[in-house]
């Protein structure tokens, strides 16, 4: 009895506390050989390590074979190396946040919650954890908690704007339209090609009984035309009357584009503490937004000089000679930043993603690729690099690879990319898949993008996959839809052409004539996916 | 919940005794019902196998009680019985069968009349729809098959004959669900028929599950089917005005189809689940035809802006404000959706609020209702549970899809709980539960649900309620059409609370049920005060008061 109550009472304060289980190994004979492989390697490392009882370490091979098991979907496996990750590295809340993620997805809320609560404890600023637990709370109905924990997010962080958008669907939700309309329109002002938001505001508008502005939401389509942010101002006023005041006033205006606001405000606070290099690298990007390059590596180098350590500053220059063409330079300057800060990883990570891009661009694709897969076991969640690495193999006509690629990075990424999925679709029209539960897949993943964003990539898309699938009406269908798209936007002769010769072919019930073009990171205006591209 | 609260809780429960109010128990295997649902599965993962399992309650002999139909699946394409991974009994019988019921008091007795009723029904069987086509008083039954649909009308003699080819009413697509619907108001029921998906096992598509291994499809990799609708010349007789009526110009793969006058014009409408897909809510243009509005009416997606599984319906005025709001339920990792109808067939999606929604969230449902299950005058509601993508905890069962139903008991403050924990052990004995039809089997007051079981026993969960609230029973007949009539309506007042119900037989998953109105009416404080108000479908009223409760009436017309 003693010893029961004892338990119960450590159980009492220690809600999260896992016996390490033994892994339940999913059976993986029906796997693709791809994913049995990767298998092999994270049990092969997990074993290395599980003897050396090290609590960090084993933690992250526990944790990161989590992450394998969760994007393929082993949740069961997934669930227990989470738990025994926490067991053994309960300071680590990465893993306690992935389990929430598994629990929340089972409908096992109230783990889910209190995993979402402990990692807060750790991290008190990780704002997805409470993003997601705010989620939860307004699914199940506990409006209260859910109202109290996205106000917190906006008090760390005004333009959140998952947060704005939880509160407006909260407010509807509490029959309050009016208050719902005035979070929804401040997260628009945010995200003004969300179409959720369109959805949610026509049904507030609706419950005021404004049935045509609510019949205008519906029709819109998601305009992405920015619309320019009037209330810094008043924001600002959150904020105390110091240096830090201006420069985060400054960021918020570069993010809603008001950028001689924002210079004059990050001026401002560089003003006010010379020192501080944190509002230089504002400055920094502001010059680069309005195409005052040459500034904006003067600025770079006078910085190198007093923050050699800082990687942020090669990161920069990087950037910088890759938004302007010069790619040789580029891949030096990322490579110096790999070489300052080897345990900083997001910097580590970011500057392998860029490197990855220009080496792709200069068609070093081997050791881009090395790169990137390099990147992925420093962070195996972020989707980008599997993306790029799926145009890499996309390009190179790897096929099986680039698809598998595509569809990791589709997991990973929370919503809907669409730029990830125009390269899935093209993928599978140009590698004339026979796998029908990736044919399904591709042209599910076209039907939705056409319903809710119609651009002339997603068009051009459809078709080329309706083709390759045989549909040749509808091939030809898209495709005209494409054509008068580029037309009235203004397209080359060249992509004209192409474009006709492709309506050619579906319309004698052939394939795409056009080669995959890798794709490049929209880090530039100037490099961004235009309809020449 | 913490572990530490939970220690705390069950403390607290352990010293204080709360009543169990199990209102619904299983009674099948008391019943005289040994249908079995054979879906045909032989390792091939055939989309087809796991959609099957409508049910239907209706009079068959107009001798005052509900008989039940099954429809049944069956082998396909010539694949020998041998195959088959659950193999029938030497007593199951392949072929759609009919029970009668002969129940006397609470003795639930039901009789195989199959061979008797000449019912002769072995396409693979996916919905059972009921509805006196001809106007003759007694209910015919139109069968949706994966394959050719059958017509059987009803001789009145306790036999049936088919019709299908007379009448020109086979739809040869994958036809799930339908519904009969008066739409020209010319006195004759006319039929919508739902289809699914262009699906054939000659070319199947082989798809896989998380883990490499083969798995049942999704609906995404194939090409939706139109809908059909089909005019009844009143002459046994049918006319396809699929294309006329402007239903030709939406081709969605749908699974549920629920009929109701919801921008109150006078005229019904449809709106149709889709799964996987945005929904469409049919507006009776009034000239013959009908115009898709479910997206400016806030019904085609969720409040996200993405469309849902939507499997089963229901429309019912929920919150007795006067218009007819919408329940719908879908795929696990999605939620039930519940829209609100704001009077002028404007939606708002408030299942959240409502209650309905985080309970549904590790469950796939299909057959559902809103139905007074302790009439207490408000709507409750049910759901008929059963996956569709395999249960990871039933991996070494051939067939792992299932789970167990839900039942939201509505709390009248604009709020949902469930109370599926509550009800006999039996009621949640967890099936491929797909459809599920509503009605009072045995006559006591109160509505019964039969589930059909893909690949199983069929559930028949008898009320036995115990609140001792005061019903209202009606059978509302036209006497010009000599059969009931679908969507009139019945306004009463209880404790000066509206309520407003409805005469149908459609709504659910490819299921029919008893179309006798049956209205809970509380404790009700004056027992001799009820009135109510019949709104026909002809566009007539007619006000009754001092209307008997606790029983059973049919009023015509003419009545008063």
């Amino acid at each position: 009895m003693k010893k029961l109550l004892i338990l119960t009472l450590i159980i009492a304060f220690n809600p999260q506390v896992f016996a390490i289980t033994e892994i339940p190994l999913p059976d993986m004979s029906n796997a693709d050989t791809n994913i049995v492989k990767r298998h092999d390697e994270l049990i092969a490392s997990f074993k290395q390590v599980k003897d050396k009882k090290e609590g960090i370490q084993l933690g992250t091979v526990y944790g990161e074979l989590g992450m394998f098991y969760q994007a393929h979907e082993f949740t069961n496996a997934a669930q227990v190396c989470y738990k025994n990750a926490i067991e053994v590295s309960p300071f680590d809340y990465r893993w306690k946040y992935l389990l929430a993620f598994i629990q929340a997805s089972l409908g096992l809320f109230d783990e889910a919650k209190s995993l979402y609560e402990s990692v807060l404890k750790i991290n008190a600023d990780y704002l997805p954890a409470k993003i997601r637990w705010a989620k939860i709370e307004l699914d199940t109905g506990n409006f209260s908690q859910a109202r109290k924990l996205y106000q917190e997010v906006l008090e760390i962080a005004p333009d959140f704007s998952k947060a704005l958008v939880g509160l407006g669907t909260l407010s509807l939700q509490e029959n309050q339209p009016k208050k719902a309309i005035e979070y929804l329109e401040q997260a628009q002002k945010l995200q003004p090609s969300a179409n959720q938001l369109n959805f949610l505001l026509s049904q507030a508008y609706a419950a005021l009984g404004q049935d045509q502005k609510a019949q205008d939401y519906l029709k819109n389509k998601g305009n992405r035309t920015v619309i320019m942010f009037d209330k810094i101002l008043q924001e600002m006023r959150l904020y105390s009357v110091s240096a830090s005041y201006y420069a985060q006033a400054a960021i918020n205006a570069f993010l809603n584009k008001d950028f001689p606001l924002s210079e004059q405000l990050v001026n401002h606070s560089i003003e006010l503490d010379p020192k501080n290099a944190n509002p230089k690298f504002t400055l920094m990007n502001i010059y680069l937004s309005t195409d005052r390059t040459e500034k904006a590596i003067e600025l770079a180098k006078s910085l190198l000089k007093d923050n050699q350590n800082d990687d942020r500053i090669p990161y920069s220059l990087g950037l910088i000679n890759e938004i302007n063409g010069n790619d040789k330079e580029a891949i030096l300057w990322y490579q110096k930043t790999l070489t300052i800060n080897k345990t900083h990883k997001t910097a580590q990570k970011t500057a392998q993603i860029a490197l990855a891009n220009a080496l792709m661009r200069t068609k070093q694709f081997n050791e881009a690729l090395k790169i990137l897969r390099e990147s992925q076991v420093v962070d195996s969640q972020n989707p980008y690099t599997y993306f790029s690495e799926a145009s890499i193999l996309s390009y190179l006509k790897v096929c099986d690879k680039a698809i598998d690629k595509y569809m990791q990075a589709i997991k990973k990424h929370s919503g809907e990319n669409l730029t990830y999925l125009v390269g899935f679709v093209k993928t599978v029209a140009m590698c004339d898949v026979k796998d029908d539960i990736i044919n399904s897949n591709a042209l599910n993943a076209a039907k939705n993008m056409y319903l809710y964003s119609p651009t002339f990539e997603v068009v051009q898309a459809f078709a080329m996959l309706e083709a390759s699938l045989g549909h040749k009406t509808e091939a030809v269908d898209y495709q005209a839809q494409a054509i008068f798209q580029a037309l009235t936007q203004g397209a080359s002769k060249q992509l004209m052409a192409a474009l006709k010769a492709d309506m050619q072919s579906y319309e004698k019930g052939g394939k795409a004539t056009q080669a995959i073009k890798p794709f490049d990171l929209d880090i530039n205006p100037k490099r961004a996916n235009s309809i020449n591209n | 919940m913490t572990l530490s609260k939970f220690i705390g809780l069950s403390l607290v429960l352990a010293f204080v005794t709360s009543p169990i109010r199990a209102t619904f128990k299983e009674e099948i295997d008391t019943s005289g019902i040994d249908f079995v649902h054979f879906n045909g599965m032989s390792g091939q993962f055939y989309f087809h196998e796991m959609m099957g399992g409508g049910v239907a309650l209706f009079d068959y002999d107009n001798d005052g009680d509900l008989d039940a139909y099954f429809s049944q699946g069956n082998m396909i394409d010539n694949i020998s019985i041998d195959k088959a991974i659950f193999k029938p009994t030497a007593k199951q019988l392949l072929g759609d069968r009919l029970y009668r019921n002969d129940s006397h008091g609470k003795t639930i007795k039901f009789t195989d009349v199959t061979q008797q009723a000449k019912i002769k029904a072995m396409g693979y069987g996916m919905g059972v729809t009921t509805g006196d086509i001809d106007n003759d008083g007694d209910v015919d039954i139109y069968l949706s098959n994966y394959g050719n649909n059958q017509l059987l009308q009803n001789n009145g003699d306790g036999t049936f004959t088919d019709i299908t080819q007379t009448s020109k009413t086979n739809d040869p697509n994958w036809s799930v669900t339908a519904t009969f619907l008066d739409y020209d108001k010319d006195g004759y029921l006319d039929l919508y028929v739902v289809n699914y998906v262009d699906y054939s096992t000659s070319n199947p598509i082989v798809c896989k599950s998380y883990d490499g291994a083969k798995d049942y499809c999704s609906p995404q990799g194939f090409k939706a089917t139109n809908d059909s609708l089909f005019h009844n010349n009143g002459d046994g007789r049918f006319t396809n005005i699929t294309s006329k009526s402007g239903i030709i110009k939406e081709r969605e793969p749908g699974l549920g189809v629920v009929t109701a006058d919801f921008n109150k014009d006078a005229y019904v409408d449809l709106y149709v689940a889709n799964d996987g897909r945005p929904n469409i809510l049919w507006l009776n243009n009034r000239q013959g035809g009908f115009i898709n509005k479910a997206m400016t009416s806030g019904v085609a997606v969720n409040m996200s802006g993405m469309p849902e599984a939507s499997m089963g319906v229901d429309a019912a005025d929920f919150d007795n404000d006067g218009d007819v709001d919408l329940f719908m339920t879908h795929l696990n990792r999605q939620t039930n959706t519940l829209y609100i109808n704001n009077g002028k067939a404007w939606f708002s999606d408030a299942g959240i609020r409502m209650g309905v929604s985080s309970s549904s969230f590790k469950y796939t449902g299909f057959g559902t209702k809103w139905f007074d299950f302790n009439n207490d005058g408000y709507l409750d509601l049910f759901s008929a549970n059963g996956a569709v993508i395999k249960e990871s905890k039933q991996i070494t069962s051939p067939f792992p899809l299932k789970q167990s139903n839900q039942l939201w008991k509505n709390l009248g403050n604009s709020k949902y709980q469930e109370v599926s924990s509550l009800q006999d052990p039996s009621f949640l004995t967890p099936g491929v539960s797909r459809g599920a039809a509503f009605g009072d089997i045995d006559n006591d007051g109160d509505i019964d649900i039969l589930v059909g079981n893909n690949a199983g026993k069929p559930q028949l969960l008898i009320n036995n309620n115990t609140e001792q609230n005061n019903w209202l029973g009606l059978h509302l007949v036209r006497n010009d059409l000599h059969r009931e009539d679908l969507g009139a309506r019945i306004e009463t007042s209880v404790d000066n609370r509206k309520i407003d119900r409805y005469v149908k037989r459609d709504g659910s998953y490819a299921s029919s049920h008893d179309s006798r109105v049956l209205i809970g009416l509380g404790k009700l404080n004056d027992k001799n005060k009820v009135k109510i108000k019949i709104f026909w479908s002809d566009g007539t009223s007619q006000t009754l008061t001092y209307v008997k409760i606790n029983t059973y009436q049919t009023i015509t017309r003419e009545d008063k």
